[in-house]
Parts: C-alpha cells; sequence; structure tokens
C-alpha cells in the first residue's frame, strides 16, 4: 500500500499545492483577521466579533435566508435530476441527445441567462400573460418573497443538468447482467430497484447532495444581478453581508461570517455523511 | 597645509551646494514646463493653437485676444516673442489671393484659421476667407499663407503652394457655411495629412501640396491617428466590452494609396481612448501618454512597451526633439519630457485623481518647482474604477495620494477602519488647517488629527431670485422658514409674479417630474443631515412630517406654477416645447457654496419644525494619502501646495478671511475696448448732421451701454453678493458625511432602483409610502449590517 502511495504521491503534488495554498493557507490565514479589530493597527480582540457577528440582525437574516434557499434548492435539484436521469437511462441510445442539451444551461454565463429570466418574469412577462390567460392574477415576481421563484427555478434550471449526468453515469455503470438475473430470480421492479440500484446509486447520490447544497450555498450572483447590494429582505443572502462587509473595508466580519458559515455547512455536511453510511449499511443487509 | 586643504573642500562642497540647489527642477534632466496657461477662475486669457519643431528648438503659435508666436531658439531657452499686430498685412498686393486694401496696404483676407502644419522645413497655415452674402455666410476660398518669423515680427505670408480644393471640407447648416478644424496634421511626402471632426464623424482629409487636390477617406470610427511608417498613417479605434471598466484600443495601419487597413497591435486595459499617439520613424518606435506616464513601444510590441518619464498631460500634439527628448502639449500646456527612464526620478508619488478637481493636476508644476527630484504620476479615473478596498486588504501603497467625495462610502469605509494617514506633521497642511472654515475643519479631522485636505466643495438646496423677487413686491420677512411654510408660501407665488413680465416661477425646462424628484432628492437628504447633526440614527424616514411634505410636493398645483406635462421621448415633434424665455424665480439648484450663480440666487434657507436653525449641506472633494505609501511625508508636502490651486469659488467656499470680489481676468481689457468705442461713437454725435443720424448714433449708444452693464453684471467669478449670502449661510452649513438617499438606492448597481423611485416615468406612481419605506429599507438594512 506503501508502495502505491509513493507511486501516486509524484501525480497528486501539484494538487494538493493549490489546494494547500490557494485554500488551506488562506482558510487558516483568515482565522487571524477574525481574530483582530480590522483598524489599521490590527490588534487582537478574542471572539469578540464571532460574539457579534452572530448577533447581528442582518447576519442572522442572511444565514436564515441562505439556509431557507437550499433547503428549498437542494432536495429539489436532488429529486428532479435523479427523475429526469432515470427517464434519459431509459430511453437510451435516443437519449443521448437530451443528455447533451440538459447541461447547456450549465455552460450558459449567469448574466446572459438573467436577460431572458427577467424578460420571462417581467410583470408583462409571457409568465403573467399565461396566467392572464388561466384567468389568475398578474404576481410581481421580481420583488418581494415573489423573487425567490424565479430564483429557485433559475437555480434549478441552471445546475440541473450536471446533477442529471452524474446520476447517469451511476446508472449507466451498473451491469446489465445484474438486472437480467434479478429477472430471472423473478425480482419484482421495487425489489430490483431496492436491492440493485439504490445500494449502487448511493455514493454518487450522496455527492449530488453534497453538490446541491454547495451550489445552492452560493446563490449571489443571480440575486445581486436583480436586487443589488441590498434586495428586498426574503432575498438578502450570507453573501449579500459578506459583500456588504467587504465594501465597508470590514475584512474582520467578512472571515468571521465566513467562518461561523463554514462550521455550520461541516456539521451540516457530517450529518449527511453519517446518514449516508447508516444508508449504505441498511441497504448491504447491515444492522 | 591640512588646514589648506579643509578650507579648498569647503570651498568644493559650498560650490556643489550651490550648483546643486540652481538644479532644474525636475526628476529627469532637462525635464521642462515651457508654457502652462492657467487661473484659477477657469478663464483662460489665451490658448496654445500649435507647437512646431524649429531646428533644436520650438515655434509655439498662441490666440488670445491677440494672437503670440513666440520661438525657442532651443529645449533650455527662453522663449524670443515675436510681434503679430501685422498678422496678415503686407505692403505689396498679393498675387493670388484676395486683400482689401486701406491705406496702401493690403490686408489678406484668409484670417479665418483652419489648421497649422510643417512642411519642407516651414510653418504654414491653412486659412479659409469667408463672406457675408445674402443673409448667407459663406465659404469664399481658402489658401496657405507662410509664418514668417523676421526682425521681431511674425506674419503670415503669401506662398507658392497652390489653392486647396476645399469644397469637400466645407459644412453647412442652413444659411451658415463653414470649415471645421483640421487636428493632428502631419505631412508625408508632399501630401498634408489631417483629422477632421465633421457632422458626419471623425474623417481624414489627404491634400495633395503639389496640386491642392484633396482626397478623404471612408473609414469606419477612429479615435485619433498620426503618422506611420513608409508614409503610411497609424488609427486607433477603441473598443469598451460591457461591464468592463477599461478599453481595448486597436492600432492599425492605413495604407495611404489604397486605404486599406491593417491591424497591427492590440493595447489592453487602457483607461482613455486618447493617449497622444505618436510615431517616430528613426527608432520605429510608437510613444504614447497613458496614466499620466509617457510610454514608448518599440516595433508595435506591447510586451516591449516601457514607461518612461511621467507626464502631466495626455497633450494633443508630440514632437520628437534632439538627444532623445519630447516635447508633449495641448491647448494649455508645453513640456519636454527625458525620454530616458534610467534618469527618471527616485521618488515616484503616483496619485489617483477623480478628475473633477483641477488642484491636484495643477499642483504638479509648483511640485516640480519645491522638490525637483519628485516624479508625480497622476492617473485620472473619472468614476473610481480602481480598487481601493482592495488595496487597502493588501496593504498595497502603490498609489500614494488618493482623491476622494468626503460622502463616498470608499471614504467612509476608511475614515471609519482608521486607514487615513495623519498629515498633522506638515507644517504647510497645519497652517492651512487655521484659515478654513471651521465647519470644513472639523469634518478633516479624526481624533484631533489632520486626515484629508479639501480640493473642491459643492452643495445645493432651494434657491430665489431675490432681485426679481424684491421687483415683484415682496420682502425678505415674507419668505418661508420652514419646508411647511415653503409650500404654503409657494401657492402664493404665481400671483405674486404675475406683473413681473420678465419672471416665472421656475426654470422653463422644469417639468413636473423634474420638479417633484429634485424636491424629494432634496428634502430627505436634508433630513438625513439634520439628523446627522442631531447624533441620531435610529430615525425613520417615513415619518409623518416628511410623508407630509412629499406628498404635498406631489398634489402641489403644477398649472399655477407652469410646471408642464413631462415630455415623452418619443413625441414625433422632438420633446422640445418652446416657451418666451423668462429669469426663473426659484430653482431646485440653488447653491450653498461660492460661485457665479450664487450671484443670482440666495438659498432659501429651510427648516424642517418651526424654531430650529436650518441645515445646509456641503460636499467635498478632498485628497487624503494611503497609509501603506512609502512617500508619505512626500505625498502630505504635494497636498500642502493644493491650497493655493484651488479654483476660486472653491477657495472662497473653503477658506475664511476671503472678502474681495473677484472679477474675470478679461474684464478690464474688454471694459477699456467698450469706453473706446463709446467715446467714438460720443464724438460722432457731436458731429452728426441731421436729426435722424443723431438718433441713430444715439440708440446705438444706448445699446453699447446696455452692453457694458450686462457685461459688469455677469463679469463676477466672486461677486460681492455671493461673498455676502454665503457669510448669512454659514452659522447652517453643514459637510455632508453620507451619501444622500437616492444616492443610496443606487448603492450595488440598483440604478434601476433609483429611476423607478425618482426619475423615471414609473416615479411618477410612487406614493410618498412607497418612496419613503424604500429609502428606510434600505438604509434601515445598512444601518442593521453596522460599519
Amino acid at each position: 500500500m506503501y508502495k502505491k502511495l509513493r507511486l501516486a504521491f509524484p501525480f497528486l503534488l501539484p494538487g494538493l499545492a493549490g489546494l494547500l495554498i490557494f485554500y488551506g493557507i488562506p482558510f487558516v490565514g483568515g482565522i487571524w483577521y477574525s481574530v483582530t479589530d480590522g483598524r489599521i493597527e490590527n490588534s487582537f480582540v478574542g471572539i469578540e466579533n464571532y460574539v457579534a457577528v452572530w448577533k447581528n440582525q442582518m447576519f442572522q437574516l442572511g444565514l436564515k435566508n441562505t439556509l431557507e434557499l437550499s433547503l428549498i434548492c437542494a432536495p429539489l435539484l436532488f429529486l428532479l435530476s435523479f427523475v429526469l436521469a432515470a427517464g434519459l437511462h431509459r430511453i437510451r441510445p435516443a437519449g443521448a441527445f437530451f443528455r447533451s442539451s440538459v447541461l447547456m444551461p450549465y455552460l450558459m454565463p449567469s448574466s446572459a441567462i438573467l436577460v431572458i429570466w427577467l424578460l420571462w418574469f417581467d410583470f408583462g412577462g409571457p409568465v403573467n400573460r399565461i396566467m392572464t390567460a388561466l384567468g389568475m392574477d398578474r404576481v410581481d415576481w421580481l420583488t418581494g418573497a415573489e423573487l425567490r421563484i424565479p430564483v429557485v427555478l433559475m437555480f434549478l434550471w441552471k445546475n440541473l443538468g450536471f446533477c442529471v449526468v452524474i446520476f447517469l453515469s451511476a446508472l449507466q455503470s451498473i451491469p446489465e447482467s445484474l438486472y437480467e438475473y434479478a429477472t430471472l430470480e423473478g425480482a419484482s421492479f421495487t425489489k430490483q430497484t431496492v436491492s440493485i440500484t439504490l445500494p449502487l446509486v448511493i455514493p454518487s447520490a450522496f455527492l449530488v447532495v453534497i453538490l446541491a447544497f454547495v451550489s445552492a450555498f452560493r446563490i449571489f450572483k443571480e440575486v445581486y444581478f436583480i436586487g443589488g447590494a441590498y434586495p428586498d429582505e426574503p432575498l438578502y443572502t450570507l453573501q449579500n453581508y459578506m459583500n456588504n462587509m467587504y465594501g465597508k473595508l470590514n475584512y474582520q466580519n467578512v472571515t468571521t461570517a465566513a467562518y461561523i458559515f463554514a462550521l455550520i455547512v461541516f456539521v451540516l455536511f457530517g450529518l449527511l455523511f453519517l446518514s449516508q453510511r447508516q444508508a449504505m449499511r441498511r441497504l448491504n443487509g447491515g444492522d | 597645509m591640512k588646514k589648506t586643504n579643509t578650507r579648498i573642500l569647503l570651498w568644493i562642497l559650498t560650490l556643489i551646494l550651490a550648483v546643486a540647489g540652481t538644479a532644474p527642477a525636475f526628476a529627469s534632466a532637462g525635464d521642462r514646463t515651457i508654457i502652462h496657461l492657467s487661473t484659477n477662475d477657469g478663464y483662460m486669457e489665451s490658448s496654445i493653437n500649435a507647437v512646431f519643431r524649429d531646428g533644436d528648438g520650438l515655434v509655439v503659435i498662441q490666440q488670445g485676444f491677440d494672437r503670440e508666436v513666440t520661438r525657442y531658439a532651443d529645449l533650455k531657452a527662453e522663449g524670443e516673442q515675436f510681434d503679430a499686430s501685422e498678422w496678415t498685412m503686407t505692403n505689396e498686393k498679393p498675387e493670388n489671393l484676395d486683400a482689401e486694401e486701406i491705406d496702401g496696404i493690403y490686408y489678406v483676407s484668409y484670417g479665418n484659421e483652419v489648421g497649422w502644419f510643417s512642411y519642407n522645413g516651414g510653418i504654414y497655415m491653412f486659412g479659409a476667407e469667408g463672406t457675408y452674402e445674402n443673409d448667407s455666410s459663406v465659404i469664399k476660398d481658402a489658401a496657405f499663407l507662410r509664418l514668417e518669423m523676421k526682425d521681431g515680427k511674425a506674419k503670415c505670408v503669401t506662398t507658392d503652394l497652390p489653392h486647396p480644393d476645399f469644397s469637400e471640407m466645407v459644412e453647412d447648416s442652413g444659411d451658415y457655411q463653414y470649415m471645421n478644424s483640421l487636428n493632428e496634421t502631419y505631412v508625408s511626402g508632399d501630401t498634408l495629412y489631417a483629422s477632421v471632426y465633421s457632422s458626419n464623424g471623425l474623417g481624414i482629409f489627404a491634400i495633395d501640396l503639389k496640386t491642392g487636390n484633396c482626397r478623404q477617406y471612408e473609414l469606419k470610427e477612429f479615435d485619433e491617428m498620426c503618422g506611420g511608417p513608409e508614409g503610411s498613417l497609424i488609427i486607433s479605434r477603441s473598443e469598451w466590452p460591457d461591464n468592463s471598466d477599461y478599453a481595448i484600443l486597436r492600432l492599425f495601419r492605413l495604407d495611404t494609396e489604397s486605404g486599406d487597413e491593417e491591424l497591427i497591435t492590440e493595447l489592453k486595459e487602457v483607461n482613455d481612448s486618447q493617449l497622444n499617439l505618436s510615431y517616430d520613424p528613426e527608432t520605429d518606435c510608437l510613444y504614447y501618454v497613458m496614466d499620466g506616464e509617457l510610454w514608448r513601444m518599440p516595433g508595435a510590441d506591447p510586451e516591449k512597451a516601457e514607461a518612461l518619464n511621467d507626464c502631466p498631460i495626455t497633450g494633443q500634439g508630440m514632437l520628437f526633439m534632439p538627444d532623445g527628448f519630447v516635447v508633449v502639449w495641448d491647448s494649455e500646456t508645453v513640456v519636454v519630457r527625458n525620454t530616458d527612464p534610467s534618469q527618471r526620478g527616485t521618488t515616484m508619488l503616483r496619485v489617483l485623481d477623480n478628475g473633477y478637481s483641477s488642484a491636484i493636476s495643477e499642483t504638479v508644476y509648483d511640485m516640480n518647482n519645491v522638490r525637483g527630484d519628485i516624479s508625480v504620476i497622476i492617473k485620472r479615473e473619472y468614476t473610481l474604477k480602481s480598487d481601493i478596498l482592495q488595496a487597502m486588504m493588501n496593504r498595497d501603497g502603490t498609489v500614494d495620494i488618493y482623491v476622494l467625495d468626503y460622502d463616498s462610502n470608499e471614504f467612509r469605509a476608511l475614515y471609519n477602519r482608521g486607514y487615513l494617514t495623519d498629515l498633522s506633521g506638515n507644517a504647510q497642511i497645519m497652517a492651512n488647517m487655521e484659515q478654513i472654515q471651521p465647519y470644513i475643519r472639523e469634518a478633516l479631522t479624526q481624533d484631533g488629527k489632520v486626515i484629508a485636505v479639501p480640493l473642491a466643495a459643492d452643495g445645493r438646496t432651494v434657491g430665489i431670485n431675490m432681485e426679481k423677487w424684491k421687483k415683484a413686491g415682496g420682502t425678505e420677512e415674507e419668505l418661508p422658514k420652514t419646508w411647511d411654510q415653503f409650500f404654503d408660501w409657494l401657492e402664493t407665488v404665481p400671483e405674486k409674479i404675475a406683473n413681473l413680465e420678465e419672471a416665472q416661477v421656475f426654470e422653463t425646462w422644469m417639468d413636473r417630474r423634474d420638479f417633484r424628484s429634485n424636491l424629494n432628492d432634496l428634502m430627505t437628504n436634508l433630513y438625513q443631515v439634520r439628523m446627522e447633526l442631531k447624533g441620531d440614527d435610529s430615525y425613520a424616514f417615513n415619518n409623518e412630517l416628511l410623508n407630509r411634505l412629499v406628498t404635498r410636493a406631489a398634489k402641489i398645483d403644477y398649472d399655477a406654477l407652469g410646471l408642464h406635462e413631462p415630455i415623452d421621448d418619443d413625441d414625433e415633434e422632438g420633446g422640445y416645447i418652446s416657451y418666451e424665455y423668462k429669469e426663473p424665480l426659484l430653482t431646485v439648484y440653488g447653491s450653498t457654496t461660492v460661485n457665479q450663480d450664487s450671484t443670482q440666487y440666495e438659498t432659501l434657507n429651510l427648516a424642517f419644525e418651526e424654531g430650529e436653525d436650518p441645515v445646509l449641506p456641503v460636499t467635498l472633494t478632498v485628497a487624503v494619502v494611503n497609509p501603506f505609501s512609502e512617500n508619505a511625508e512626500a505625498a502630505a508636502e504635494y497636498l500642502s501646495l493644493t491650497a493655493k490651486n484651488l479654483r476660486t469659488p472653491n477657495a472662497y467656499t473653503i477658506f475664511t478671511g476671503k472678502t474681495e470680489p473677484v472679477q474675470y481676468a478679461y474684464v478690464d481689457s474688454q471694459l477699456k475696448q467698450m469706453a473706446e468705442t463709446i467715446e467714438m461713437y460720443k464724438g460722432f454725435l457731436e458731429k452728426a448732421e441731421n436729426g435722424e443720424e443723431k438718433s441713430n448714433i444715439e440708440e446705438t449708444l444706448h445699446m453699447f451701454e446696455q452692453d457694458r452693464e450686462e457685461m459688469l453684471k455677469y463679469s463676477w467669478v466672486i461677486s460681492k453678493e455671493a461673498i455676502e449670502n454665503y457669510a448669512k449661510r454659514l452659522p447652517f452649513l453643514m459637510v455632508q458625511r453620507m451619501l444622500s438617499p437616492r444616492m443610496m438606492l443606487s448603492v450595488g448597481d440598483e440604478s434601476d432602483l433609483v429611476y423607478k423611485m425618482f426619475y423615471g416615468e414609473e416615479s411618477d406612481n410612487v406614493t410618498p409610502d412607497e418612496l419613503l419605506n424604500t429609502i428606510d429599507k434600505k438604509i434601515q438594512m445598512m444601518r442593521m449590517e453596522g460599519n
């Protein structure tokens, strides 16, 4: 095993060096900022910034909105991408075109997509026209809490393709012979799904969940383009808070907010990891 | 012996010190400011028309009330002035030019100067002759005249060059013909090339100096032109990508025979599309001025481009001189710069200027005289593109001096985090501070330390033309003291001035939306300043008082005030409303500082509550020193010199003890000229032979007298009234520390919101509640975030 590691090390070195220089060191270095007062002398203040940021109403609002948006977006993205991947998996080889198509939004720049999105959800835009044609009232989609709907839809539209591809590759890697054998043994579709598909897809599903949450945590560009630095309260995210604090030259609060959030994310992902292990054990017939 | 040696050594040292004391006051050897025309009142008595190389020296042609021609034998020489009083006079009748003869002297009538160029060692003027026929101004002819400098006199004399074919160059606007100036002139062989701004945009003309034939090149829009290699031209085009603060400048070689273009290179991240491009054929290098520095690019290779020296002007022309010097000139300045980068000063002071205050750029010339060892590089950014916050975070001292608006978010961030250098160590700055108005001085200090120097001041509120008000029978006592009283009073104004034929309530251009949005902007801003003064930071804008005032602004009788409906931009009539011009009684642009407008308008000093003092805002532009600058001392020295370069209105606003009115420099000579004319006509009046002639002359005399009065009225940079009005406002003035609520709405790229709430069509339907709640929401969020 050590011999294998020695062989792999030269290949891993560039990547690890990049990770260390661009992520590891700044991550650790930033901790210093978060425990200083931020004035030019940069005096040590202990955990004062953590207490102040945690108590700040706008940080709380940003955190709440970010978590809420993530809890809406990530599960939706997970479910939709799984359903779509399963569908595309069944219609191969004709699904090649659709498989490529779903990736297209992921490749498009957000600013370009946003212009189209704004036109669609404008007060006099096609969405409202369809609604009035169906006898419903028009909705001001681009202000207030209603803005969350276009933002969520845009997030799904943009990120769906990538998650579908991950699920598809997982589905396609399951040997067809397993299903054939199970069919010969008289296993039902449900039994096949529970006993073959799910155990083999769970590692990829875990990856999709993580990616979905990471992407959802980063919903900012879309909100910033529409609502600016201070959007309506339901759309004010943690990134708004950090961005605005940067504009006030308050790096201390930026880093402090980032570490608090990182801690929450670590805990969340830790729980996800544990639940994945539990699920794997159960599906593999463990206790 | 030892004593003698010491004495000799001391003598040598003294000699070195004496020589050093008189050495040229520039960082690079040979650098020099030959001419710098500038006045603090913004009025230039003359401007530089053209500069040409003349052997090792220069010829500078200026035009003001009189023409001035100066020759410099070399780049170190003093100028030799030539008498240009006989500019187009000749004793002999010109053979092929129109000339009017008066008492045996011929006046060549090609006085309309179209352009200048240098050809075969001579300096030539392209002149045009215009006449007035059948109520129309017509360009009759054009000719080349040669500049002759002889016996202390400068004249434009006739030449053997053919008459140019100028038909393509004439512009016609109805009954008025004119010719556009020839710019960036360049002669290659026997062809004169020049760029010309016309109604069709910028174009290039080529005039054959042997035949006079003229050719115009069909080109796509371009920015600049200069001579290129092997008889070609180089033209530049800038492209400003969306959402980018910098342009890509593409340089093309234009084949003058075929008119074909070929891309030769690209300059990326260019801050300006005008770089004063110049090509030196001897070294095959392209020279240009960018971000306050002179650059050289060998072989059209941007990778090889290097900054050679500082350069205070971008310029509109560049000349290559002996020994590697260049002369850069524009309409105000001529400077010489050494192109040997090894001779640059050891200290480079970098200034990021917002371009709205001339004090920073004017101080370069003073700094050169005081600290010649320092090279000052001024980069101008009209909108702040450089990320100051990023620089602070990186503790980057590249820029030594920043020019910022005092109420900007950037300044506030630096102030709140203590990132402003203490300037109290500079004695001159401290001496200047003693002279600054107390309300401004207070804003420039933090914890007892001076942290900024003022460069410009501005501010506005409602203004009233007191002359008209009194003429309408109004008194000072009748004027409103509070905003509520203002709206009551406004209802009575139309009736009050009904009999005053020459006046109306507001400016003609102002429509209902303009009125409402400007007033809402003013009231919300003044309210914020008032609450800041009270030290209250927990207030809401949507309170009973502001809501009532905003409602009153929306419900006022617009028709009675003469405020018309907003004009639709798509209106087939072109959105033009024709009204007879009348002087407005009121303006929403009344200046709170000292300037020309404050002669005409006094401010209405309105409080929000009865018995309360009004508060009037002043916004400042200030310069600060980067706390991470390695040249902080030199930077402070630079800023200490800005005080004497402030524009006169700014100096009168910022400093105390300025009580003398200031008249424009041109007034004396113009008054003298007018007095002479009036005296001449009075002489004619005495000699008048009949009643009709007498009455005609009297009428003319009356007209001259009126003109003189009018001129006197508007001849003040700072009038006595402006000074008195400012003194009356002083107790109520306060430096604005935060962006106005309207500006706050645009923080973070939300210009749409400002448009919706204030200026756009949608704003007509915005209710007072909606407007004030929108402001509240944003400002509350900002407050809740904290600093």
